[in-house]
């Protein structure tokens, strides 16, 4: 987690000065007055400190050496002074340092000779602070050769990648998969979204103990924020979304004030999953769920506190409360719109809203609910995940057609005879097994009995009703 | 020689182009069939109400290969709405050509058969039928043991 960190501090008297420096916090976190106002004080303090001071660089402190004579001592020390520290040439410094790249800056000081390098770490997640005038401004002290410090900060992680973020969200899909059938029929409870909202105000404010008990634990969760979450589910995740997807969901780490949550790897490194809230409270990280769940959950209950919230919200979803209605024609098996029905007969909507039904059976036709919207009318706990159910009708409409007459289509499309499937189920469950067993049970039956096709959909229900939804009373 | 009674998957009705008999009948008397597609065809080999209908390439090993009791024709595919807003499960795949598989056969006797008269599984293959059926999609359809006591209403 941590890692040394140098910061860089060299000053010669041919007025070249290089500044390597690292992010704010790691110099808080190291103890380096880094603020601007405190570089100043700091050094002037510093310069005051060092005022008599002397340098390995003076003569009087060089020391000579066993085998060596006075004149290749005095060459020795006059060759020191030239060039103190052995510095390459500024220009060509910067041009080898690799570190610097792009980020490197080159100032020209007051001194004019004097030019001031600046090398942001790497690791920089802001832009530094300009140095302070102090430290730029010559004369620049002929004691002050280096300063050196080592300091241990934790390591800034780099900010978690998109597709990492992605792989989290693919985890995390998969569970709602293989919850989403418990969800479903929690959700056709009565008031069953105003008690999760409850719940996730409990949750939240339970803090990061909460998913210690995962994956059961999220597969709960996921319940309880159905309302939210399920909206973003199923649809066509973009790699964004996903890590959106992902914040809803699962636990974050964060180095404490952080924004940026602390890359998976780290997290597997560390074994921050593993650790109690004191133990990453030692470590300075924090566990917290994104914020965008309370956001989420706070849009969708106050849509769905109120009847006009929850229209809107069925609206999005191509419901309309009420149901609108619709139109079927003798002998066939789809109901179409007002508008639809009104053309064929030649006469504007208006007209044909005006028309009493009795009026309108004697024509052979019949005004029936809308059958989705009958069904979302009837369970608007369901509204939320409108979009990943499918209506199927248990008395196949079909049977307006190949039996006219045997079933009225107020029959066929009332909300007693309509069953809601899941949307991933539904091509295997309601495109193959359903209809095949329905087209078998007309091979079978060229005349068949009200009763027989009652029977036929509680047989249906029996076998496939669990896997409705609402499975209640099936 | 075994035979097989066939459940083909069951992709819609008959449109409104069809040209038919009586619904009661079983099998239907259709002499022009219009078959809307309500669900992605997922076999090559597919129905309505009884009335069958082969993918080109199943049309083709059939034409190329020796079994009885079955003639080839053509026939009208539509798809209906429900069709197309479950479409997008199959985004990047094509409709095949279909054509209207004729059953003629005696049930038990030629390699394609059809049960007269109500009956749950009326389509009857034979073991050598179903060996080139097999080398295609029969993913949906269910596959029984032909028992002509247990399936054939009409003896």
């Amino acid at each position: 987690m941590s890692k040394q960190v140098q910061q860089n501090l060299k000053l010669t008297d041919q007025g070249v000065e290089e500044i390597v420096q690292k992010t704010p916090e790691a110099a808080k976190e190291g103890g380096v007055i880094g603020g601007q106002p405190n570089q100043e004080v700091h050094g002037q303090a510093f310069a005051n400190a060092h005022q008599n001071d002397r340098t390995l660089s003076e003569p009087d402190m060089i020391a000579m050496n066993e085998s060596e004579t006075v004149t290749e001592y005095k060459a020795r020390v006059e060759q020191i002074q030239a060039n103190r520290f052995g510095f390459l040439d500024s220009e060509d410094e910067n041009t080898n340092d690799a570190g610097a790249g792009a980020g490197a800056r080159a100032r020209a000081g007051d001194a004019g000779k004097t030019k001031i390098h600046e090398h942001p770490a790497r690791q920089a997640v802001e832009p530094l602070p300009d140095l302070s005038p102090a430290m730029q401004q010559p004369p620049f002290d002929s004691y002050v050769k280096a300063n050196l410090q080592i300091t241990n900060v934790p390591e800034v992680s780099e900010a978690v990648r998109q597709e990492v973020l992605g792989k989290y969200a693919e985890a995390v899909l998969d569970n709602a998969a293989a919850a989403v059938r418990q969800m479903e029929n929690h959700l056709a409870q009565p008031n069953a979204i105003n008690s999760d909202f409850q719940k996730i105000g409990q949750w939240l404010s339970e803090g990061p103990g909460h998913f210690a008990q995962s994956p059961e634990q999220l597969n709960r969760d996921l319940s309880a924020v159905a309302a939210g979450a399920m909206e973003e589910i199923d649809k066509p995740l973009s790699v964004d979304e996903r890590a959106k997807m992902a914040g809803l969901l699962l636990p974050m780490f964060f180095f404490e004030g952080g924004s940026e949550p602390i890359n998976p790897e780290t997290i597997q490194q560390m074994g921050l999953e593993g650790m109690s809230e004191a133990e990453l409270k030692a470590l300075g990280i924090e566990k917290r769920v994104e914020k965008i769940v309370e956001t989420k959950t706070r849009e969708a209950a106050e849509a769905l506190d109120q009847s006009e919230g929850l229209a809107k919200l069925a609206k999005k979803f191509g419901i309309n409360m009420p149901p609108k209605d619709t139109y079927v024609f003798a002998g066939e098996k789809d109901a179409v719109s007002a508008e639809a029905a009104a053309k064929r007969l030649g006469i504007s909507s208006e007209q044909l809203k005006n028309v009493d039904e009795a009026s309108l059976i004697a024509q052979g036709i019949e005004k029936v609910a809308e059958y989705r919207d009958a069904f979302f009318n009837r369970y608007p706990g369901l509204i939320p995940v409108a979009d990943r159910i499918t209506v199927h009708h248990a008395i196949p409409k079909w049977f307006l057609k190949r039996h006219s007459g045997l079933f009225t289509a107020k029959e066929v499309n009332d909300v007693d005879s309509l069953r809601g499937i899941y949307k991933l189920a539904n091509d295997e469950l309601h495109n193959d097994k359903i209809h095949n067993a329905w087209e078998r049970f007309d091979r079978a039956n060229p005349k068949p009995s009200r009763q027989a096709v009652l029977n036929k959909v509680e047989e249906l229900d029996k076998q496939f009703g669990h896997l409705f939804v609402p499975t209640e009373g099936r | 020689m075994k035979f097989y009674a066939l459940g083909t998957q069951a992709v819609g009705d008959f449109g409104s182009n069809t040209l038919r008999g009586d619904f009661e009948d079983r099998p239907p008397k259709v002499q022009r069939f219009h078959l809307e597609m309500d669900r992605w065809p997922k076999d090559d080999i597919v129905e309505a109400l009884a009335t069958y209908a082969v993918t080109e390439r199943l049309a083709n090993q059939l034409k190329q290969s020796s079994l009885t009791g079955f003639s080839l024709d053509e026939v009208e595919v539509t798809t209906s709405e429900a069709f197309e807003e479950w479409r997008h499960l199959h985004a990047g795949e094509v409709v095949p050509q279909f054509y209207w598989l004729k059953v003629h056969g005696k049930p038990g006797v030629d390699d394609f058969g059809l049960i007269s008269g109500p009956c749950e599984l009326p389509l009857i293959v034979s073991d050598r039928a179903m060996n080139l059926l097999k080398q295609c999609n029969l993913n949906v359809c269910e596959i029984e043991n032909y028992s002509p006591h247990k399936l054939s209403a009409a003896g």
